[in-house]
C-alpha cells in the first residue's frame, strides 16, 4: 500500500481519494475501451464466420444434394442427350473403370437437397453400390429393368471419408451391346450340320456379322434384340418392346427382311437395307 | 420291339378310325400335332418358342415334319423322338403342341396357306406333314413361323411327355 501512495503526487491540498477516482475512472475507461475493442473483434470474427457461413452455404447450395429425377436441363449442362432413362448394367464391377474427375465438373444446382437414400434414376429405381475402396465411395443407383442392357448412363454420388458429397454426375457406359448376347453368338457361329435335328445347316458367318453390325448399329436399342440361329444358315434377331414385335432376319449377303407386329397390324418386307429397318423401328420404338 | 408297339398301336387306332368310318391317314382338326425340338435355341427361357422352331431349310425340306399326338400312344413318342436325337448327334428337349386346326387357320395374304397331311414312315406311322407353300421369301417364312409360335404357346418338356 505504502508503495502505491509514494508514486502519488505530493503536494498540499492533495487529495488523495480524489486521485484514486480518477484512476478508477481511467481504469474503468480502459476496460470499457477493451470490452468494445474485443466485442469489436469479436464482432469481426463473427462477420468472418458468417462471411464464411455464407461462402460455406453458397457452397452448399451447389454441392450437397441430391434426389431429384435428372432434368433434361441437367443433361443439357452436361452436353449429353437426355436418356430415356438411366440405365445401368448388372455387373456393377465395370464402374471401377468410369473416370471420376468426370463427376467433379457437374454442375448441381438442378438437384434438390435431399437424403442419399432417396436417390433416385429417371425410371424410379433406387440402389447403393460401394464401388471404390478406402477413402472414396462412389454409389450407383442401379435400374433393375434394365439390368442386362449393356449401353446407357449411371447416376454416381462421389462422397469423401467423412462422409460430405464432394460431387454428383453421371457417366455414360458404353460396352458394345452386343456383349449380352455374346455368348449365344458364340454358341451359334459353332453349330453343325443338323443343329436342329432336321436338315439345318450351319450359319453363315457373314450373316453373323452382319447381324452384330446391325445390333451395334442400334446403340442401346441394339441390345433389345436377341439373335437366334436359322435353319438355312442366315441369323435371325427377336426384339419386343411396348406390346411390338420386330422378327429381323439376316442373310449371308446382308439381305435384310423383317416383320413387324404391332398390335394387330403386321408388316413385313425383304431384301431392305440395315437403313430401312432403321427408321421402321425408329417409328415403332 | 420298340418299332412292332408303335406299328401294333398304329394299327389298333386305325381299326378304331375305320370303325368311326374315319381314314386313318387322315387329319382331323381337332388332332394334335407336336414337333420334336433338339436344339435349345428354338425355345427362350420363359419356356415359349422361337420362330426357328417352325422354320425350315427351304433348299433341303419342303414341309415341317410334325406327328400325331394319338392317345393312349403318346408315350411313345418319348422315346421315338430320344431314339431320333440319339441317331442324330442332338439332344432332344421337348416337343411344341399345335392344334391341326390352328395350323389349317393360318391366312397369308387374305388365304389359308398351310396344309397338313399324313406322311407315315417307317419308324414313324403316326408322322405327318405340315406342307408350306414353296418359293416365298424369307419375312413370309417368317410370318408363318410367327404365327405357328402363337398357335403353340410354350414348349413341352420331355420330361412332361413321359
Amino acid at each position: 500500500m505504502n508503495d502505491a501512495l509514494a508514486v502519488l503526487p505530493t503536494s498540499v491540498g492533495f487529495d488523495p481519494f480524489a486521485s484514486i477516482g480518477l484512476l478508477t475512472r481511467d481504469v474503468h475507461r480502459s476496460l470499457k475501451e477493451w470490452k468494445i475493442e474485443a466485442i469489436r473483434q469479436e464482432l469481426l470474427a463473427l462477420k468472418h464466420i458468417e462471411q464464411k457461413y455464407r461462402e460455406l452455404e453458397r457452397f452448399n447450395t451447389v454441392a450437397p444434394i441430391t434426389a431429384k429425377k435428372p432434368t433434361a436441363a441437367y443433361f443439357r449442362e452436361l452436353h449429353h442427350p437426355m436418356p430415356n432413362s438411366i440405365l445401368v448394367p448388372a455387373d456393377l464391377a465395370k464402374f471401377a473403370t468410369v473416370d471420376i474427375s468426370n463427376f467433379a465438373t457437374v454442375n448441381l444446382s438442378s438437384f434438390a437437397t435431399s437424403s442419399i437414400s432417396n436417390f433416385t434414376t429417371a425410371s424410379g429405381a433406387v440402389g447403393i453400390t460401394n464401388i471404390l475402396p478406402s477413402t472414396e465411395s462412389v454409389y450407383f443407383s442401379p435400374d433393375v429393368a434394365s439390368f442386362n442392357t449393356a449401353r446407357g448412363w449411371a447416376i454416381g454420388v462421389l462422397w469423401d471419408y467423412i462422409g460430405d458429397i464432394v460431387s454428383i454426375g453421371t457417366a455414360e457406359y458404353s460396352s458394345d451391346p452386343v456383349s449380352s448376347h455374346s455368348q449365344k453368338l458364340i454358341e451359334i457361329a459353332k453349330l453343325k450340320a443338323g443343329w436342329d435335328g432336321y436338315n439345318a445347316e450351319p450359319i453363315s458367318a457373314d450373316a453373323i456379322r452382319h447381324a452384330i453390325a446391325f445390333v451395334r448399329s442400334l446403340g442401346m436399342q441394339g441390345s433389345l434384340f436377341e439373335p437366334f440361329p436359322d435353319p438355312d444358315g442366315s441369323v435371325g434377331l427377336e426384339g419386343h418392346k411396348n406390346n411390338k414385335s420386330v422378327y429381323l432376319n439376316f442373310s449371308s449377303l446382308g439381305a435384310i427382311a423383317y416383320v413387324i407386329k404391332g398390335g394387330n397390324s403386321i408388316h413385313r418386307g425383304h431384301d431392305v437395307n440395315a437403313e430401312t429397318v432403321h427408321k421402321l423401328l425408329d417409328v415403332l420404338f | 420291339m420298340f418299332y412292332f408297339d408303335i406299328w401294333w398301336g398304329f394299327l389298333r387306332f386305325s381299326i378304331g378310325q375305320l370303325f368311326t368310318l374315319s381314314w386313318p391317314l387322315r387329319i382331323a382338326d381337332q388332332d394334335i400335332l407336336i414337333r420334336g425340338l433338339f436344339s435349345g435355341h428354338v425355345k427362350k427361357s420363359d419356356g415359349s418358342l422361337r420362330l426357328n422352331a417352325f422354320l425350315l431349310n427351304h433348299h433341303k425340306e419342303k414341309a415341317l415334319s410334325v406327328s400325331r399326338l394319338i392317345r393312349p400312344y403318346h408315350e411313345f413318342f418319348a422315346s421315338l423322338f430320344l431314339k431320333d436325337a440319339a441317331r442324330r448327334n442332338v439332344h432332344f428337349y421337348g416337343v411344341a403342341q399345335l392344334a391341326a386346326s390352328c395350323v389349317r387357320a393360318v391366312e397369308m395374304d387374305g388365304a389359308r396357306c398351310l396344309k397338313v397331311n399324313a406322311a407315315p414312315t417307317a419308324s414313324n406311322p403316326f408322322h405327318a406333314n405340315i406342307y408350306l407353300p414353296p418359293d416365298k421369301n424369307k419375312d413370309y417364312y417368317y410370318d408363318i413361323a410367327r404365327r405357328l409360335v402363337e398357335c403353340a404357346g410354350k414348349y413341352i418338356p420331355y420330361e412332361s411327355l413321359n
